[in-house]
């Protein structure tokens, strides 16, 4: 009997349709390409409301493919890319449908900005104009096309001395910061490394804040500066800079814990090599030392149990192909391992490659890269359609 | 070593459809309707257990394809090759009319089957992002309640999307 009744309803197929319910369209949405989310905003006005809900944000983000945000400066163009990996098991290679690319350069602010890429974390990045004349912050969501600029950090960046900056989220309070670590340098009028450190400092800025905060923690005879570019690597609530520790030139890994504001350095796995090519990277969820001094292999090592000196294990050695061998000036930074093996790294700010630990041929990453003297930064990235206004920003401007 | 000869019979449940047919299954299959498991386990589930929700048309297509993940998961396969076998499965299962997937999408939900919900969710997400605004409204039977300068101002907004 009771059975009829149902049996009538269902007979109009667009019923069910139309009472589809509501919990069972936000999983549906939730599961669409970043790019495809903003296109729908455009169906109707129901939609635009699911899809602002911070919920249906929080769910997007947690079924988002992970990816790389890429950033590549040439001559007339500044590009950010977005792109995730493709998911097949054995394979590694980008998924080209889900790239996202824009022009820095279209937008004045960034026109004659001379941009580095500091931080990803979260669907959110941290860009950089690191001109010293008119040094700046941003913090960026790429996927809302939204950007903030910070107020200016304090301190004029001018050779010898030296700035470097991370971002992350803080493990319990989840508050975004970025750090800047800041020193003057004395150095070697032959070897041009650094010997003497004057002063130095450490400024933080809590998204939502508004200004900067100096944080008084003692960093005297720590070197954070070297022959390329330093970028604090963000793991574990914790932002990493290979440093040098003056007094016995051993390499340490500063470890700035952005819950408690303090600094806790460990050591690197091998004592002190004179110009040591270290760049620091997360593989399997571990944090680890990529050190391209060799001149015919790369070695990686792990560190197994987070914090524990004695866990560092060299984990990788991957054969250089041929036309990489030879002395080189380039540090080398892993990002991501694929199931296969193959391991996706960043030379220098050259290009992005894939090696193989088992045979020593190496692949370009297929991403229309720069050629020349232009340059390339690459990073981890989770789309995120978090705004920015949540954040407590009021300049939030869109690219 | 210890495979011990299945002397019990295989036990089988009664699912009966909202239209009211009956569909006999084994044990294997019912377990993956999270929703009856209780009913199963707590020895409930007799004469036979009525879905509300379901079709027979959609019942059928879910038991088939609960069947075929019970019979590949024990089959004795490596699990190298059974994830092929289901992902090609899964492929051609989800080859329907887009009304059918959405009918699958709430039965999975409904009978809390997570795997074919999520087949189902990723599949229908798909769609839509190689649709069309008008046909992703047609799809889900929603009415644009925009006016026309609205639709065009957003449309504006979110140009850079639209490649």
């Amino acid at each position: 009997m009771e059975n009829s009744i149902y049996y009538k309803c269902i007979n109009q197929k667009n019923v069910f349709l139309m009472n589809l319910p509501s919990d069972i369209l936000v999983e549906i949405l939730s599961r669409l390409p970043a790019r495809a989310v903003f296109r729908c905003k455009c169906v109707c006005k129901t939609w635009i409301k699911i899809f602002s809900d911070s919920k249906f944000v929080t769910l997007h983000f947690a079924k988002a493919r992970p990816g790389i945000v890429v950033h590549q400066s040439e001559m007339f163009k500044n590009f950010i890319k977005l792109v995730e990996f493709g998911d097949e098991i054995d394979h590694h290679d980008l998924d080209d449908d889900s790239l996202l690319k824009f022009d820095l350069k279209r937008i004045s602010e960034f026109s004659g900005a001379n941009i580095v890429l500091d931080g990803s974390v979260n669907g959110l990045i941290c860009l950089r104009d690191s001109n010293y004349e008119h040094e700046s912050v941003y913090v960026c969501n790429p996927t809302t096309r939204e950007y903030v600029r910070l107020p200016d950090p304090e301190g004029v960046v001018q050779y010898p001395s030296m700035a470097t900056y991370g971002f992350g989220v803080s493990r319990v309070s989840g508050e975004y910061k970025v750090v800047q670590v800041f020193h003057d340098q004395v150095l070697d009028p032959i070897r041009q490394t650094c010997i003497r450190i004057p002063w130095s400092e450490c400024h933080v800025y809590t998204l939502g804040t508004g200004s900067w905060r100096s944080i008084n923690e003692n960093m005297l005879n720590f070197a954070y500066g070297r022959r390329c570019r330093s970028v604090g690597l963000f793991f574990n609530g914790n932002i990493h800079w290979l440093i040098k520790d003056l007094d016995d030139t051993h390499e340490m890994i500063s470890c700035f814990d952005l819950e408690n504001e303090v600094f806790q350095p460990f050591p690197a796995p091998f004592p002190g090599k004179e110009g040591l090519l270290g760049g620091l990277g997360v593989l399997q969820d571990r944090l680890c030392l990529c050190d391209n001094t060799s001149y015919c292999e790369i070695n990686i090592w792990v560190m197994k149990e987070y914090g524990v000196e004695k866990s560092w294990t060299r984990q990788f050695v991957i054969t250089k192909m041929t036309e990489l061998t030879g002395p080189t000036l380039e540090v080398v930074y892993p990002f991501k391992i694929f199931k296969d093996g193959v391991i996706m790294v960043l030379w220098g700010d050259f290009f992005m490659l894939y090696c193989c630990n088992k045979s020593n041929v190496g692949q370009e990453v297929d991403l229309d890269q720069p050629r020349g003297p232009n340059k390339i930064e690459a990073m981890l990235h989770v789309s995120s359609l978090v705004s920015l206004k949540n954040f407590g920003f009021e300049n939030v401007c869109n690219f | 070593m210890s495979s011990s000869t299945e002397l019990t019979e295989k036990k089988v449940f009664l699912l009966k459809s909202l239209d009211g047919v009956i569909f006999e299954v084994e044990e294997s299959v019912a377990v993956q309707l999270e929703v009856i498991r209780e009913l199963i386990e707590g020895d409930c589930a007799r004469p036979f257990i009525s879905l509300y929700n379901v079709t027979s048309e959609i019942l059928a297509l879910v038991i088939e394809y609960c069947k075929h993940h019970a019979e590949t998961c024990s089959g004795g396969t490596s699990a190298t090759i059974a994830d092929e076998d289901l992902k090609t499965f899964d492929n051609e299962f989800m080859n329907v009319d887009e009304n059918i997937l959405l009918e699958l999408c709430s039965a999975a939900d409904y009978l809390d089957i997570k795997s074919l919900f999520e087949l189902t969710c990723r599949t229908l997400a798909s769609l839509i992002k190689d649709r069309t605004i008008i046909e992703v409204r047609k799809m889900f039977n929603v009415e644009n309640d925009f006016s026309v300068v609205e639709e065009k101002a957003v449309r504006k907004e979110f140009a850079w999307a639209f490649k």
